[in-house]
């Protein structure tokens, strides 16, 4: 079920664990026996960058914090770190509740997305992951299991949504659900032309519509793509639950090393908008929310040397010169992939303290080859981004420099002492710089 | 996620290799058979081996009663049944002198094939008011095509079969998923009588596969997957030269 060699999902950086635990019991025995080795939390390696890993250092696999439970007439989950939003929603969805947030595929785990407090295509009304949890138990080294909520232990509640697993192991998330009419959307789609187009276009729709994306199309004009917007409806469909498509499972050793080329990416960009040039139609929420869901394994088939996600956000106020820029510089690599998107962030504060989302449009930028030469493209973007009073995604981040730290997390004066000191992660060392 | 998994049969060779994995993967589960003796015995193994909970009921699924009896008392619990995995069989011989006998031959069916129906069925009943659940069925190869040499046992596995075939629909509309398992030749209790041949697999390797198989929801697998070529050909042998093959 599970892919046991604990890679991140971009496949880069690649590390070394000298261990991996999954029960609780060990973990507290490990914290009293063993001094020097530091430990994080590891749900389903969604992450694309190296929040997830641990060079040198322990894994927590969180797979046996599974449970759960769910009350059909509160909409009130209760649920393991262990488990991931595929397994909630099979749940919930023929009770017409859903989850206020899902990121973009539902193999994530509920850990996962409190510790990267993810954020999905409905941010501008619902907020972030974190928005919606009423109370979490997290254990720590130092205190044992402690409950925290908004109330009790609010600082610790708020260190670790979004706290990159760094302030103890989630064990139970409890989320409120919302109440959804039935499973099936109307989605629509608008084409627009430019970055600033976009900004307008989708200030506009935003209001009218729960959900909303745009998909940047690099085989036309730079900035230009589809602003696909949707909504829940009411349906008489008697399916209450469908899947259309299984998922596509390859075994392990198939691999497609350079089928992703810029050749191969303007053609399939093309076939893609041309297939979503439709103006309306209606979909399973599955189709439109986790398109990528379909193909087990995108990431090891196409890119099995692994590739970059670079995910930014940029205040409004900067943000149709600054997306501009960064659009020429990533064309300039060569290496951008086909699932480049562009969405507007809403006002709605996180919880977090080390939270990503703020008020602004972010971009969300693939690229397949790894070379020096990109290494280089991405550090002139981030220059513009933190330029321009933006941050960058640290669950997808793998190469931030650690001289952007402080301006990617304001706050963060107030969470490194919340931080377990058992608790570390690549990405933690190489961007604080300890 | 922590599945809660009924295994109706756990006795069976290949029903105790899947317990066995899904103790491995911390689920909880129940078993039932008509010896509890020796589900007690398994109980222990599955602990040890990681099993979140287990218990074990004696069921006999000709008493229908009974049969009744255990499915409510599974369903009333506050937790929800996730998968039921239906495996008791038996096997009567072709070639034996029991199987010209009406008696026996009525026994047969009815625990091979009718109480595997209704049990099907109560199930289908009670996971509708949940609008979920997963019930994966053991049916065999020797359903697919009748054949003299195993025909009473193909009969009522074709019945099955055929049963839950029917039902997809009902199922996708409930929100309930259905596998139907196909083994071919596994080295279990069942086939001891056989000559050993290069066909056969082992009960562990086979329950590794069914497990894949249910997780991955298709509805119809083969165990291993290259009997599903093997029934092809075999559905589309014609008559006449099916009938000079010694199968």
């Amino acid at each position: 079920m599970r892919d046991h060699r604990y890679l991140s999902w971009g496949r880069y950086p690649k590390s070394q664990h000298i261990g991996v635990i999954n029960d609780l019991t060990k973990l507290t025995g490990l914290c009293v026996v063993d001094g020097e080795s530091t430990i994080i939390p590891y749900g389903n390696g969604r992450s694309y960058g190296d929040v997830c890993l641990n060079n040198n250092g322990m894994l927590f696999d969180t797979v046996k914090l599974s449970t759960i439970e769910f009350d059909r007439n509160q909409g009130l989950l209760k649920c393991g770190a262990g488990v991931t939003v595929k397994e909630v929603l099979d749940q919930i969805i023929p009770w017409n509740w859903m989850l206020p947030v899902v990121p973009g595929t539902k193999e994530v785990t509920i850990g996962g997305a409190v510790a990267n407090d993810v954020h999905g295509k409905n941010h501008h009304v619902m907020g972030s992951f974190g928005n919606h949890i009423r109370s979490m138990m997290l254990h720590s080294t130092y205190a044992g299991i402690v409950e925290c909520s908004m109330d009790t232990n609010s600082e610790l509640f708020r260190a670790t949504i979004g706290g990159l697993g760094l302030t103890g192991l989630i064990l139970e998330v409890t989320i409120q659900l919302v109440k959804i009419p039935s499973p099936w959307i109307s989605t629509r789609n608008i084409p627009f032309n430019s970055v600033s187009e976009f900004i307008d276009m989708s200030l506009d729709y935003d209001r009218q519509y729960s959900y909303s994306v745009g998909w940047l199309n690099i085989s036309k004009k730079l900035g230009s793509g589809i602003l696909q917007v949707a909504n829940h409806i009411e349906s008489n469909s008697r399916l209450i639950s469908k899947t259309r498509f299984n998922q596509l499972r390859l075994p392990y050793f198939v691999r497609a090393p350079g089928m992703v080329n810029r050749f191969s990416v303007k053609l399939i960009n093309f076939v893609y908008s041309k297939l979503n040039s439709d103006e309306c139609s209606e979909k399973y929420f599955d189709e439109f929310l986790f398109p990528l869901d379909k193909f087990g394994s995108w990431n090891r088939v196409f890119f099995p040397r692994g590739f970059i996600q670079y995910q930014c956000v940029i205040p409004y106020k900067n943000a149709d010169i600054a997306c501009q820029q960064i659009l020429e510089i990533a064309s300039k690599s060569g290496s951008l992939s086909f699932l480049n998107v562009i969405k507007s962030f809403g006002s709605q504060k996180s919880v977090g303290m080390m939270s990503f989302p703020m008020e602004g449009i972010t971009l969300s930028l693939d690229f397949f080859r790894i070379t020096s030469k990109l290494f280089k493209l991405l550090d002139e973007m981030d220059s513009i981004v933190f330029g321009s009073g933006g941050r960058i995604y640290p669950g997808k981040d793998s190469r931030m420099h650690s001289k952007y730290f402080d301006l990617n997390f304001p706050d963060k004066d107030e969470f490194e002492p919340l931080i377990d000191p058992r608790y570390s992660s690549s990405y933690w060392r190489r961007v604080s710089n300890a | 996620m922590r599945k809660n998994i009924v295994i109706i049969g756990a006795n069976s060779d290949i029903a105790r290799e899947c317990a066995l994995i899904w103790a491995q993967q911390n689920h909880d589960l129940t078993l039932a058979s008509r010896d509890l003796s020796e589900l007690k015995e398994q109980e222990t193994v599955l602990i040890k081996e990681g099993c979140n909970t287990v218990s074990s009921v004696a069921l006999d699924v000709t008493d229908r009663n009974s049969m009744e009896e255990f499915l409510d008392k599974c369903f009333s619990q506050d937790k929800t049944i996730d998968l039921v995995l239906v495996a008791h069989g038996v096997l009567l011989k072709s070639d034996s002198q029991e199987a010209k006998e009406v008696q026996a031959l009525e026994a047969f069916i009815d625990v091979n094939g009718v109480s595997t129906i209704l049990i099907i069925r109560h199930l289908l009943n009670r996971f509708v008011h949940l609008k979920r659940g997963h019930i994966a069925v053991i049916s065999s190869i020797a359903g697919d095509r009748s054949r003299p040499s195993n025909l009473e046992y193909g009969l009522s596995k074709q019945m099955v079969s055929f049963y839950m075939d029917g039902l997809r629909r009902e199922a996708k509309e409930s929100g309930i998923k259905l596998s139907l398992v196909k083994p071919g030749l596994i080295r279990t209790k069942m086939t001891a009588h056989l000559k050993e041949g290069m066909l056969f697999t082992s009960s562990k390797a086979a329950a590794r596969s069914i497990v894949n198989g249910i997780d991955s929801n298709k509805f119809e697998f083969y165990v291993p997957s290259y009997w599903r070529i093997i029934s092809m050909v075999l559905k589309l042998v014609p008559y006449k030269i099916l009938s000079r093959l010694n199968i």
